[in-house]
């Protein structure tokens, strides 16, 4: 019995089905998409139809004629005519359906896009929620009574407006929880760097690397030899892309030089290194050089960026600049090689550039050696190919330092 | 998702307007073939007459 009644209800459920689905409606974009088809398949049915309805009644028209032998040409012309205009009309009430149809349909899957391309990130409606949560969000923080939860709807509205002081003041304001205020700046600081504000982001970066209590420690970042939160590297990286893509090549570098190494390091590295090679190239000349003068030209182009970088004693970038140079001198000399005399001129130039740079380089393995990166150093040293550089005096002095730290 | 987000929804929303549109569409598309036909039947109605009035003259005349 039991096992009955549990069949009845299934059987009602299979005929309760469409009904349900009936009541329900269209709701999906598949199912939006079904009915578009259909409706605009049957305007092109009602097209034809309307045609013939009015072939249909021209036709009866003239057989009319014929039967009643009544003899009126103009009369009849006229009224086919104006048979005709109305068909007309009809065919073009179809295709203005069939253009709204298609219109209102783009709109709606427009609708989703437009969500998400929203400034930093958010869709329209989070963001209207929030601005109108706004002055609440202020109310409870000047009171000091600001939850977790507030506190990043706080950060996000304010960030929204892009309101870096606000955000600054609120910060440094003791009243507030030092928790509750590292989550004002984690918020907004993730809407910054993701939404194209490189120079906010990395205030309030550098404000949460100084909290000794903040969760994700971004100052562990700065450690290379710490693990640490993959979230602050896609955030440095964001930050360091936008400096790039505004020009302001120093910045993302500096940025750049905080990140943990890794794949995410290397890969801004190389984009910036391709950007000073980039500035360096005249613009004019690019489009008449050939693919080997312009190898050439990007290895001369690094000698300006590493010449700066070893003034400027960066020796991260400077390393980076070297290691790059190692791979390009290698495409280089594969280039010159089996050339004949009519290369040998710039053959000579590349030389002398040659010789240029592992002279920076010499100076590059001075202060690493100066500050006991000897590991560093003795890389640099192995890719240098010039002969003027003493590479048997500068590996004796490099083992010499080695065993002297070792001792201490 | 409550049965009243569902009815404010953009799709069902544009469901509603597609289907608007192609019911007006075919209304005003039936108006004109109605229109249509009045145009035949009428022009029909008025050679009838003159038949009738061709008759009545050959008969009468």
């Amino acid at each position: 019995m039991a096992l009955e009644n549990q069949k009845n209800e299934e059987g009602k459920e299979q005929i309760k089905g469409p009904d349900q689905q009936l009541e329900k409606g269209i709701e999906s974009p598949v199912d939006l998409e079904k009915q578009i088809a259909e409706l605009t398949a049957k305007l092109e049915l009602a097209k034809k139809q309307a045609a013939e309805v009015s072939q249909t009644e021209v036709n009866k028209l003239d057989k009319k004629v014929e039967e009643l032998g009544v003899a009126n040409p103009e009369a009849t012309a006229a009224v086919k005519q104006e048979v005709g205009n109305l068909e007309d009309q009809k065919q073009n009430v179809i295709k203005s359906g069939e253009e709204q149809i298609s219109q209102t349909s783009k709109k709606t899957t427009e609708q989703p896009k437009e969500k998400i391309k929203t400034p930093l990130g958010l869709t329209q409606e989070s963001q209207e929620i929030l601005q109108n949560k706004l002055p609440e969000l202020l109310s409870a923080a000047g009171s000091g009574k600001l939850n977790f939860k507030q506190a990043e709807d706080l950060g996000l509205a304010l960030a929204l407006n892009g309101d870096i002081g606000k955000i600054n003041e609120l910060i440094m304001n003791e009243s507030i929880g030092q928790s509750e205020r590292n989550d004002i700046a984690k918020e907004s600081l993730r809407l910054f760097a993701d939404s194209g504000h490189p120079a906010e982001a990395e205030k309030l970066l550098n404000y949460l690397s100084k909290q000794p209590d903040y969760e994700v420690k971004p100052e562990d970042a700065f450690n290379r030899e710490k693990m640490f939160s993959n979230e602050t590297t896609r955030l440095q990286r964001n930050i360091a892309q936008s400096y790039l893509d505004s020009g302001d090549i120093d910045s993302a570098k500096n940025v750049t030089g905080k990140m943990m190494k890794g794949v995410d390091r290397d890969a801004m590295g190389d984009r910036l290194l391709n950007k000073y090679q980039e500035v360096s190239v005249p613009e004019n000349m690019k489009d008449v050089w050939d693919d080997k003068t312009q190898q050439e030209q990007k290895y001369k182009s690094l000698a300006g960026p590493l010449e700066r970088a070893v003034r400027e004693d960066d020796l991260e970038f400077a390393t980076l600049i070297s290691n790059k140079l190692e791979d390009q001198y290698k495409n280089l000399s594969e280039q010159f090689q089996n050339k004949g005399t009519a290369e040998i001129s710039k053959g000579e130039d590349a030389d002398l550039t040659l010789r240029k740079i592992d002279q920076l380089r010499e100076t590059l393995i001075q202060d690493l050696v100066k500050n006991k990166k000897l590991d560093q150093a003795e890389k640099i040293l192995q890719s240098i190919k010039s002969p003027s550089v003493d590479k048997e005096k500068w590996s004796r002095y490099i083992t010499a330092q080695k065993a002297e730290v070792v001792n201490n | 998702m409550n049965n009243t987000d569902q009815s404010n929804s953009p799709i069902k929303e544009t469901s509603e307007k597609i289907e608007a549109i192609y019911n007006e569409t075919i209304a005003k598309v039936k108006t004109l073939e109605q229109e249509q036909k009045k145009v035949i039947t009428d022009y029909i109605k008025k050679l009838e007459q003159e038949k009738i009035e061709q008759i009545k003259k050959s008969i009468t005349g």
